[in-house]
């Protein structure tokens, strides 16, 4: 079948090959739906419908769908990975492209490369993803590749319950997604850096990583964590298969962004409740909470007192820094090496604690103002008095 | 009569000595009002800030100076003296320059830039923000304002 | 020591009326003295006010906060201006139900609103100065409803104000007018006005009272004095005021995100309520007639001998107009 498959792919190249400058192919004229679609993809101008399809591009009727000229009509599933290849795995055809060559290969190494070999057509083939004639650049935001719109290409499939439940398969994975981090960070911040499925599970090799391919997966955003987490105890554990790195407690799909609560949740899967881990953990727990309440109050202190004493904003670079050292705490964390994160929070404290003075001593100015004011009032009055007793002696004389 | 009269000039005496020390006070206060606060002569004084000596910064070397409270990295490249501010475009926490690799490194996520302050890697997603930089008389200064470039 | 002074300054006599100083003479006399610490306060706060629209906030923000005292000067400077305005307000009607604009003080009267319009101004161009919020949007709201104001509106748009957008040129010719126009024109005024008082004296109250008929009382020790106690109790109730409800500074000024619900200063809300309220070209006309009809009083009725018809009317009109602007100010407080 695979032979077949690249016999076709070949057959179609020479036909693309044979094409010559590609105008207008008669097969438009019974098809315009198809033409309109296909001027709008990338491959228009390279190669037209017989460069897939063969037949006879210059004839109006039905012989156009000549056998005897290579008519393929809509080619099967199982063979269209090879006929995409057969061009796209071509490093000299694809040089002016600047396009990579080992698409087809990788898709071999893919689950679904791997079940389609077996003879399985209901897994993902190349017009799954990338659309049939209107095929765009990833780098086109409505294109069924681009980065925001690839959890829904996947989910296509990986959310039709009934597909899925077949191969005995989670079908909740993209709902996972959309209300995780990273699918926020994608769907909702738009951001381009977010990870979307293909980035974790591979573009064209899409597979499951399991074990320590999570970390590295993770790591390659996450690379703080990873160190630190490569330091921890749990190396250990992820290398005797106990844990799977950062999917263990963060999750796969529906990572949400890490709270304190994961103190409570997560330990609790492996450790028991008396034992070093779990105490380890309280520690890090209650060493984080200071830090962060302390820092919370600075910030609250700091816009409280800056509306009657505007200039303490200017103590807000040195809270930020504070905070910073809160923030690296949280990346070594994952090292669990509570003396680390101590001195990290210690200092956060301590760099909290100093501006939270600063601020207060300035607002204590207030009080001193009122003071000064009964000084005030007390020299006025004598004042007042004398005038006033003046006044009425010298009224007194006339 | 003497004794009202020495009543009254006491009172009278009383009541020019009491409005000469307020007035005094006055005096005082508007004098030591006119005495200009520390952030008066800094901050709205002379719109530069002294780094150091240039000599003390040798090629592929940087400093981290302190411009109007907020932390800068002023770096002396083969091309000229660079100036950004050292706050992580991510969540604020202050990058290393690390000459070795010729980057800026942030300790909390790891987020890269180069020389220039574009991001090389990581999460942030907007460069180190850039200050002007000057040589005057052999001393290194940043200007308070932000550069264009 | 101070024989000389009093000799020289002739203290121990007044001019002409055999009356009493009574309390309402005060507003007058409290005006000056809320002039003299709006002055002075003022003075000293050029020392560290930076006219610039990247400067002037936090300017602004360093006298309240580092500077000794900034914040007494800065909270009293603002205070003043306001109580400067209302007694000014105060000694006018003051002034108008006395009938004290008779002939031969009418130009005292006209030399007296001329500096209220002027007193009006440097609260207006002061109100930019600090470049807070509050100061740009509602100097924003003002210059909307000045342009709206046919004919008139354009003309004191450009004339006055460079007919920019609020921005740093606006900034600086207020700032010119506020320190640098504005004084002398005020100072001219003043003088103007107090020599012509001290011309002519002041008249006999309208009212007369039981006490009526005492001595003649002397400037000092009676008025000086008087007016001492006056003088400190006042400063010491402005102290006070400054010191428990000090001047607001909102955030720095931002062009682009708008100050919902901002009000202009008090004293300018009757006359924006009655640009809102008549519609079209007569706006222009009732703001030019008020201040026509304002000005021309003594000359409608500067005849000395007042009959006790003339009396029910003025006291009539004053009432109404004061009503009236009572009204339009708090229906634009309102909404």
């Amino acid at each position: 079948m695979g032979r077949l498959s690249t016999i076709v792919g070949a057959v179609c190249c020479l036909l693309l090959a044979a094409q010559g400058d590609a105008a207008q192919e008669s097969c438009v004229t019974c098809h315009p739906d198809v033409r309109t679609e296909y001027e709008q993809g990338v491959h228009h101008g390279q190669f037209e419908c017989t460069g897939c399809h063969g037949g006879d591009p210059a004839a109006l009727d039905a012989s156009a769908h000549a056998k005897e000229k290579g008519y393929v009509g809509v080619p099967g599933r199982r063979q269209i990975p090879a006929l995409c290849g057969g061009c796209h795995s071509d490093a000299a055809r694809m040089r002016p492209f600047g396009i990579a060559t080992d698409q087809y290969a990788r898709y071999q190494t893919s689950e679904h490369g791997i079940r389609l070999a077996k003879g399985d057509d209901r897994v993902a083939v190349c017009t799954d993803c990338h659309g049939v004639h209107r095929i765009l650049a990833p780098t086109e935001p409505t294109s069924p590749v681009a980065p925001a719109n690839i959890p829904a290409t996947c989910g296509h499939c990986h959310s039709n319950k009934a597909l899925m439940d077949e191969y005995k398969l989670p079908s909740n994975q993209h709902e996972q997604y959309r209300n995780s981090v990273h699918g926020i960070a994608l769907l909702v911040e738009e951001r381009r850096d977010a990870p979307t499925c293909a980035t974790c599970h591979g573009v064209h090799g899409a597979a499951v990583s399991a074990g320590q391919d999570i970390g590295t997966v993770c790591g390659t955003c996450h690379v703080r964590s990873l160190e630190a987490f490569n330091q921890s105890p749990h190396r250990a554990a992820t290398a005797e298969g106990r844990m799977s790195e950062c999917a263990s407690c963060h999750g796969n799909h529906g990572i949400a962004h890490p709270t304190r609560a994961l103190f409570d949740t997560a330990c609790k899967k492996c450790h028991q409740a008396d034992d070093a881990g779990v105490a380890t953990a309280a520690r890090l727990n209650t060493l984080l909470n200071q830090a962060e309440e302390s820092l919370d109050a600075a910030d609250g202190d700091l816009a409280q007192v800056s509306q009657r004493f505007p200039t303490v904003v200017r103590y807000r670079p040195r809270l930020q820094q504070a905070r910073a050292y809160f923030i690296e705490a949280q990346t070594v964390q994952h090292s669990l090496a509570v003396g680390r994160v101590e001195d990290l929070t210690r200092t956060a404290r301590s760099i909290s604690d100093e501006v939270r003075a600063a601020i207060h001593s300035v607002a204590g100015g207030q009080q001193v103002r009122y003071l000064g004011l009964a000084v005030f009032w007390v020299f006025l009055l004598f004042v007042v008095g004398v005038a006033y007793l003046y006044k009425r002696e010298q009224q007194g004389q006339r | 009569m003497t004794e009202e009269h020495s009543r009254r000039s006491f009172l009278g005496k009383l009541l020019s000595g009491s409005l000469i020390v307020g007035a005094l006070g006055v005096v005082s206060s508007v004098v030591a009002y006119l005495f200009p606060p520390e952030s008066v002569s800094s901050a709205l004084g002379p719109q530069r800030t002294r780094v150091g000596k240039l000599s003390d910064l040798p090629v592929g070397e940087g400093k981290l100076a302190l411009v109007n409270d907020e932390p800068v990295w002023v770096v002396h490249l083969a091309q000229g003296l660079v100036a950004m501010s050292a706050l992580c475009t991510h969540q604020g926490c202050i990058v290393k320059w690390q000459p070795d690799r010729r980057l800026f490194s942030c300790p909390c996520h790891q987020g890269l830039f180069d020389a220039r302050g574009n991001v090389v890697s990581g999460f942030p997603q907007m460069p180190l923000p850039r200050l002007d930089v000057g040589v005057v008389e052999g001393e290194v200064y940043i200007s308070a304002g932000r550069a264009r470039a | 020591m101070f024989t000389p002074l009093r000799d020289v300054l002739h203290l121990d006599t007044i001019r002409t009326t055999p009356v009493r100083f009574r309390l309402l003479h005060f507003f007058s006399a409290i005006a000056v003295l809320l002039l003299v610490v709006e002055v002075a306060s003022g003075v000293l706060l050029v020392a560290y006010y930076r006219p610039t629209a990247a400067d002037a906030f936090s300017s602004v923000a360093i006298v309240t906060d580092e500077v000794w005292l900034g914040w007494l000067i800065r909270s009293l400077h603002v205070w003043c201006a306001d109580f400067l305005i209302l007694f000014s307000f105060l000694h006018m009607i003051r002034v108008y139900f006395a009938h004290a604009y008779e002939a031969p003080r009418q130009l005292t009267w006209v030399t007296g609103i001329l500096l209220l319009c002027v007193l009006l101004t440097f609260g207006f161009t002061g109100a930019l100065l600090p470049w807070d919020q509050y100061a740009y949007w509602s100097t924003e709201a003002a210059r909307k409803a000045i342009a709206a104001v046919p004919g008139l509106g354009p003309v004191v748009l450009n004339v006055i104000w460079g007919g920019w957008a609020i921005g740093e040129e606006v900034l600086l010719r207020f700032y010119v007018m506020h320190i640098g126009v504005l004084p002398w024109i005020a100072a001219l005024l003043l003088w103007l006005h107090l020599v012509l008082v001290w011309h002519f004296g002041l008249t006999e109250p309208v009212l007369r009272s039981r006490r009526y008929g005492r001595l003649p009382s002397a400037f000092f020790p009676d008025f000086v004095l008087n007016l001492l106690i006056a003088v400190l109790l006042l400063f010491g109730v402005l102290v006070s005021i400054a010191t428990f409800f000090p001047a607001a500074l909102t955030a720095p000024a931002d062009p682009i995100k708008a100050l919902g619900g901002v009000r202009p200063r008090w004293y300018f809300l009757a006359a924006g309520e009655l640009i809102r309220e008549v519609p079209g070209k007569l706006a222009s006309l009732a703001l030019l007639a008020a201040f026509v009809l304002l000005i021309l009083v003594p000359v409608i009725d500067g005849r000395p001998d007042t009959t006790r018809w003339r009396t029910v009317v003025r006291w009539t009109l004053g009432a109404l107009a004061i009503a009236g602007a009572l009204l339009l100010s708090f229906k634009a407080y309102v909404t």
